[in-house]
């Protein structure tokens, strides 16, 4: 997995790519825990994420929880069918902002 | 190790091979020196040699011809003043008597000027002294001569003075016509009482017939004084007749003595030859040269034609097997030629000394070069030996100091390979071995700490192990693990699996009667797997039984729970989860899905589903040749257990008809993967309860593991896998 940052102001934007399981997810996790202490608004590119597995969903729940507990937001954009098959069938996809196509 | 020791401790050992190389270095840097050195020697004698050898015939010859030009010009110088000397002895002999026969005339045709002088006889007592001395022939009366006698007496002055005063003409006379004579000189003993006739003596005969002064050949004296030669010359009367003759003799030892100092050198020699080429004097003359001009006079007749021509000149000549230079002049008063001869050997024999000092000193200082480089071959081999020994000795200590400590750090290294951490080494050589051994002290400490760790690593990781066995132990003790579960229970034919990826997993399954009739299914997963997800999983599991049993509907159910296990959540961990209600008597099915994988549902004819849009349904229903119906029982897919607080669940329910069977699973099984990272999906499970959906639950549910298994063989097992099959009989 590799993830890109890009700051613009308040607004942090991830570029994920690769597989997002439980050996690359603290990763993310630690890139978005400290995201979330400088930006206001977090969004996050998954066109290119291929795969995403209980630990990768935890992470954006830690993700989501923590903005709201902040007041801050985390969107997600460009989700793959495949990724999108999983939040949907986790009850994700009610849960996280996801801007769909 | 201790063997390996000895193998290298003797021929191939560092303090062998640093000495060897020591002594190496040292013996050729000698070696090659001394070679160097005795190159040197002999290259300058061989120069020294041939230079000086050079030099010495050089020199040689040089001084040799040096000698010979200057022995020649001596020869010339020589010859020349020799005969010069000759003739003028010659020559005023010649003026004396010319002087006599002048006077002589005077007195004889002036005898009016003239005192009647008696002339005295030859009186013995006179012997010694300068005496005039009157002689006449036997058969001739004084009387005769008487006045003629007196008349000339008067000559005895002259006759006097000149013997006194002359080197060379001590005895002047004259003769008369008359026989009457008057001699002067100092030999009145001889002639004492004595008759003489000077008519008929040489002198006599040959100045009367000449008109000036005329040399005699050398003749016999009369009075036995040895041989001799006279200068004559005759006086005249008026009338031109010959009255006298005027003579002076000159003794041949006088000329002898004159040739004789004619010579040069030790070995040098004069010759006087006369008109006729006759040696008539060869005082002191080497035999065999006198000889051999005598006898083989045709042999050097280039020789004597040169002297008998009267000339002047020097030419070498070899006379058996030696060499002479001989130089010649004539004289000039006489007919005679002064021939002197030196051997070239004398002349050169200077040269042929220095040249022989020169090869001698040569040879000389050639053994001397010869003893120096003896002695340096000598002076080479004590030095190779004492360096030899000295080398071998330093090296020894050298290569010692260099492979002790070494052989020191061999020891330790080997006691640390031991497992003996506590050596020390310590070596102030001050050089990299002391580097090394700080830097093995260094990797011992390092190495020691290390293993330390490491150990208490292991012990650790052992422990953990230990406990983890305990821990999956007790979480698969947790789940329902006795089959048949429900022996007493003809409706249901239930089995259930749960193969943790690691010691411990988050899948769980569970399956108990809430009341005599009901059944309750749980599927769930925890997020993440290993020991975080299993007290997410004790947990979540007790509570949804307790909450089952405590009479809650599944929907009141995962709604307390999901309130339960958000609080204190900060890890944000989550549990998919499925709970369904069996009515066993009637087939109700009431279930509720909190974000978990669809179940699957296998019916013989088509049971009615609430269609929902965006229900969880990946795939189309199926049906297989026997009519059966795989479906995936629609759910809305509800949010996790865990998320957020306060989340609605929805419960569904269906009817069940006997020989429906629910196949529930977690995405361990849809997520496998394969060795070319392939997942096996919802549609291979599909394909496989296909196949095996005839199988009672047990071998159902084993099935489809092993299918899994032989899908993902070679790959390590990523995610728990859990299986829950049930099959409704119905009464």
């Amino acid at each position: 997995m590799i993830v890109t940052i890009m700051k613009e102001s308040d607004v942090s934007i991830f570029l994920v790519e690769g597989k997002l399981d439980s050996s690359t997810s603290p990763k993310l996790q630690e890139k978005l825990m400290l995201a979330l202490n400088e930006a206001k608004k977090i969004r996050m590119d998954f066109k290119d994420v291929e795969y995403i597995s209980s630990a990768g969903l935890r992470v954006l729940l830690l993700g989501e929880k923590t903005a709201r507990a902040t007041g801050k937001s985390m969107t997600i954009y460009n989700v793959p069918d495949r990724v999108m098959s999983i939040f949907t069938m986790t009850g994700f996809a009610d849960m996280l902002n996801i801007e769909t196509k | 190790m201790k063997t390996k020791e000895k193998d290298i401790s003797q021929k191939t050992s560092l303090k062998r091979k640093i000495s060897s190389l020591l002594m190496v270095l040292s013996l050729t840097t000698l070696v090659m020196s001394g070679i160097i050195t005795l190159i040197g020697v002999i290259y300058l004698r061989m120069n020294t040699a041939s230079i000086k050898k050079d030099l010495g015939y050089s020199v040689a010859l040089d001084s040799q011809q040096a000698l010979e030009s200057l022995a020649l010009e001596k020869l010339s110088i020589l010859i020349n003043t020799r005969v010069g000397l000759c003739d003028s002895v010659l020559m005023a002999i010649q003026e004396k008597v010319f002087l006599i026969a002048y006077k002589a005339g005077e007195i004889i045709n002036n005898p009016e000027r003239f005192l009647p002088v008696v002339p005295l006889p030859a009186d013995e007592r006179n012997h010694g002294i300068v005496a005039s001395q009157f002689l006449r022939p036997e058969n001739v009366p004084l009387s005769a001569v008487r006045a003629e006698a007196n008349l000339m007496g008067n000559i005895q002055d002259l006759l006097e003075g000149i013997s006194i005063g002359s080197s060379y003409a001590k005895t002047g006379y004259i003769g008369m016509e008359s026989g009457m004579f008057i001699i002067t000189d100092t030999g009145s003993g001889y002639r004492a009482n004595k008759s003489f006739d000077p008519r008929v003596r040489p002198w006599y005969i040959l100045g009367k017939e000449s008109d000036k002064p005329v040399w005699t050949d050398v003749y016999l004296d009369a009075f036995d004084r040895g041989e001799l030669i006279s200068c004559a010359m005759p006086f005249f009367d008026r009338n031109g007749n010959v009255v006298g003759v005027a003579a002076i003799n000159m003794y041949f030892e006088t000329l002898v003595d004159l040739v004789k100092n004619t010579k040069s050198g030790e070995t040098g020699f004069a010759l006087m030859l006369n008109e006729n080429g006759d040696i008539i004097i060869s005082e002191n003359g080497d035999d065999a040269v006198v000889q051999g001009l005598t006898e083989k006079r045709t042999e050097f007749s280039e020789l004597f034609n040169d002297i008998m021509e009267g000339k002047n000149g020097i030419q070498r000549i070899a006379l058996d097997g030696r060499e002479f230079f001989f130089g010649y002049s004539a004289l000039e008063a006489l007919p005679w030629h002064l021939v002197t001869v030196i051997d070239v050997m004398e002349i050169i024999s200077p040269a042929l000394n220095i040249r022989n000092n020169i090869i001698r000193r040569t040879d000389e200082s050639l053994l001397r070069y010869d003893i120096v480089m003896f002695s340096i071959v000598a002076l080479f081999l004590i030095l190779f030996t004492i360096v030899l020994l000295v080398a071998r000795y330093v090296s020894k200590i050298f290569a010692k100091t260099i492979s002790e400590p070494i052989m020191n750090l061999t020891d330790a290294a080997s006691k640390i390979a031991e497992g003996n951490f506590s050596v020390n080494i310590d070596i102030k050589t001050g050089d990299e071995i002391e580097v090394l051994g700080a830097s093995v002290n260094k990797m011992t400490d390092d190495l020691h700490k290390h293993l330390e760790h490491k150990l208490s690593l292991m012990i650790e990781n052992h422990r953990i192990s230990a406990e983890l066995d305990v821990a999956n132990k007790i979480q698969l003790s947790m789940l329902p693990c006795i089959f048949p579960a429900f022996p007493d229970r003809d409706e249901i034919d239930i089995f259930a699996m749960m193969k943790p990826a690691k010691e411990v997993g988050g899948d769980f399954y569970d399956f108990f009667f809430i009341d005599d009739n009901t059944l309750a299914i749980v599927i769930a997963d925890v997020s993440e797997k290993g020991v975080p997800s299993a007290l997410v999983m004790v947990i979540a599991k007790t509570l949804i039984k307790s909450k089952a049993q405590a009479g809650l509907s599944p929907k009141e159910v995962f709604e307390s729970v999901n309130n339960i296990l958000n609080e204190n959540n900060d890890a944000a961990m989550f549990v998919t989860a499925f709970l369904g209600y069996l009515d066993l008597r009637t087939g109700v099915f009431k279930y509720v899905n909190a974000g978990h994988n669809p179940s699957v549902l296998v019916s013989k004819q088509k049971i009615e589903q609430e269609k929902d849009n965006s229900e969880n349904n990946p795939i189309e229903k199926q049906i297989d040749e026997d009519n059966l119906h795989y479906e995936w029982l629609m759910a809305k897919p509800d949010f996790v257990l865990g998320g957020f607080r306060d989340i609605l669940y929805t419960q569904k329910e269906i009817i069940f008809e006997p020989g429906n069977m629910l196949f529930l699973y977690t995405d361990g099984i849809t997520e496998a993967i394969n060795k070319n990272n392939e997942m096996f999906e919802e549609e291979k499970l599909l394909e496989a309860l296909k196949r095996f959906s005839r199988l009672n639950a047990k071998d159902l549910t084993e099935s489809i593991r092993k299918e899994i298994e032989d899908f993902s063989v070679g790959v390590e097992q990523s995610d728990d896998i859990t299986l829950l099959v049930l099959k409704y009989k119905g009464k």
